[in-house]
């Protein structure tokens, strides 16, 4: 090979190149070490996944073996009988998470495209402050709200009204005690609205402007442009930040035990008391005098845990063929 | 400083008619003075260049042109832009309506997240048309005029996003050509492209001619010389000189022109 000598790079000597390659293969041993521990770093979080789902089996085993898949749609949940059966509490944890991601996704896209789109920065500064200010709130400070402010203000004004005007849908039916389902519902939605709206006035910031302009240029108004064309461009993240919401919804134990009423049952009003997953195994298991109590509360764990990762699962699935659609690589 | 006054110099026997004119036009960016006192007149169905080296105020001329400094708070503008003899900035018109008429293509492809033929659908949507037949006929059309449609036909209802960088430009193109604007306003539409997407660019550009009228902001003067019938050339946030492209690419009457031309700067 023939080396140019005006070029500069061969301007280095045969000893500086033997130079260099010692540098090289320095350099070679210092790129694997960085290597070993990233993929370290990173198998820790299959280890800590793997682990937790083990250990919640190995728990539950008893109750697995005892009840069978009938544990999942039995209503049972007798401890003096030592009967367990999981239906009121996956219906529980469901129900108000569903309230919750549905109240919570409209309000805080909307307030996200606000904020983002048309907000002048003088207010749409300190409101974006506030919204994550309200992400900070501990949870048992929201339980205390939800129980002294939300539960009789629901209980006295908005439940009654619903039952008055929508009182044939057997939603909106049945005893009001002020605490219940629909409570507990919309006490997470608080808990998770500013997840939704930090995130998703983020994603609707990154919209490249060159998006809104040229739809402006078209003749489109700044509500179409902000709806037609910013929300689907962000709409694969703005899922995303649903779904992490709605993981906190479900797993969060101790605001909802405040105001769900905690009471196994499966009802078809939104005013009646339920329980949760979470609420239960925090509730019950102190006091759970049995090996077999233990478990099954451990095995309510298990299903906690499984819904958790279906629901990520699914919307990770969505975003995908929402990003495919597109014609972006996920 | 030589103004538009001397227009009718080196222009063909017929008097062209002047579709958009621009009077001592002055854009301001907070303290930033961008355009200072800029006139031109743009004829009808020819395409004017808009050249001069980075950052002296064409593609700030341009966007005055379609309002879109209204979208940025700190941007002032003053004078007088007439298209059809109607000033843009006056009170009577709506800047959404007006940009109905007035086409705009971007440096950037910037195809919508969506199908191919919603792209195009867009404009159409936007502004009120609910006929499924009637978008359909636009959209094909505008994608012929924009010669892409060979090339889409059988993938309308795929993501624009999919295309080439070429074929997005085409695709914001028919996108523009589906509202039939009076005025197409192009900003370096081909300095994201690669040579022979930027041929495909510069031979549509010369066929729009015959139905639009077209102003584009160039860096390169080869495409400046290619595509246009009249330059304007920019500096400092003033028109130094506008005429015939031949004639400012041959003989420009300003010393500055000249050295810009002749590559002694920018």
């Amino acid at each position: 090979m023939s080396i140019e000598l005006d070029s500069p790079r061969s301007v280095a000597t045969a000893s500086g190149r033997l130079s260099q390659r010692a540098l090289t293969t320095r350099q070679a041993i210092a790129d694997r070490l960085f290597r070993i521990s990233l993929v370290a770093a990173t198998l820790v979080f299959v280890a800590i996944i793997g682990g937790l789902f083990v250990e919640l089996v190995q728990g539950s085993w008893d109750s697995i073996v005892a009840f069978g898949p009938a544990f999942l749609w039995s209503s049972e949940w007798n401890p003096v009988t030592n009967h367990f059966g999981a239906l009121p509490f996956i219906f529980g944890t469901v129900v108000s998470s569903a309230i919750a991601i549905a109240v919570a996704g409209v309000v805080g896209i909307s307030a996200a495209v606000f904020l983002a789109e048309f907000a002048p920065r003088a207010v749409a500064r300190p409101i974006s402050f506030l919204i994550e200010l309200l992400a900070a709130v501990p949870s048992v400070v929201f339980g205390l709200w939800g129980l002294f402010v939300l539960a009789p203000i629901l209980g006295h004004v908005a439940d009654p009204f619903l039952q008055r005007y929508f009182g044939f849908l057997p939603i909106f039916s049945g005893t009001i005690y002020g605490i219940g389902l629909l409570t507990a519902g919309l006490l997470l939605a608080l808990m998770i609205v500013p997840t939704v709206a930090a995130i998703a006035r983020d994603l609707i910031l990154a919209v490249p402007n060159e998006l809104r302009e040229a739809s402006i240029s078209l003749g489109a108004t700044r509500w179409e442009t902000a709806t037609r064309v910013v929300l689907p461009s962000a709409r694969a993240g703005i899922l995303g930040a649903c779904v992490l919401a709605l993981g906190r919804a479900l797993g969060e134990t101790i605001a909802v035990t405040m105001v769900i009423g905690n009471r196994p049952a499966i009802s078809a009003s939104l005013f009646a008391p339920a329980y949760t997953l979470s609420s239960v195994i925090a509730n019950e298991f102190t006091e759970a005098t049995s090996s077999l109590y233990l478990s099954a509360l451990l095995e309510l764990g298990l299903i906690l845990f499984i819904i958790s990762v279906a629901v990520n699962g699914i919307a990770r699935l969505m975003m995908w063929s929402m990003l495919r659609a597109q014609g972006r690589r996920p | 400083m030589v103004s538009s006054m001397d227009r009718t110099l080196g222009v063909s026997a017929t008097q062209p008619e002047v579709k958009v004119r621009v009077r001592n036009l002055n854009v301001y960016y907070g303290q930033n003075h961008a355009i200072r006192d800029a006139s031109l007149d743009v004829e009808k169905h020819r395409v004017t260049a808009l050249i001069g080296p980075s950052g002296c105020g064409k593609t700030t001329f341009l966007r005055a042109i379609n309002r879109m400094h209204d979208l940025t708070p700190s941007a002032k503008v003053t004078g007088c832009i007439e298209i059809d003899g109607v000033d843009v900035y006056s009170r009577d018109v709506d800047p959404i309506v007006m940009r109905r008429h007035v086409g705009m293509v971007f440096q950037r492809p910037n195809p919508f997240p969506m199908s191919i033929f919603e792209n195009v659908a867009y404009g159409l949507r936007v502004n009120g048309e609910r006929s499924r037949d009637r978008i359909a006929d636009v959209a094909e059309n505008s994608l012929r005029r924009a010669v892409l449609w060979d090339e889409v036909k059988d993938r309308l209802f795929e993501s624009g996003a999919a295309l080439s960088g070429g074929q997005q430009q085409r695709l914001c193109v028919a996108r523009v050509l589906a509202l039939r604007p009076d005025v197409i306003l192009m900003d370096e539409p081909a300095s994201a492209l690669d040579p022979i997407a930027t041929v495909k660019i510069e031979e549509l550009i010369a066929q729009l001619r015959e139905d639009y009228t077209v102003v584009i902001v160039t860096h390169s003067m080869a495409q400046a010389g290619r595509v246009s019938d009249r330059t304007a050339f920019f500096l400092d946030g003033m028109i130094v000189e506008v005429g015939p492209t031949n004639q400012i690419f041959t003989r420009p009457k300003d010393k500055r022109t000249e050295d810009y031309i002749t590559g002694r700067f920018g």
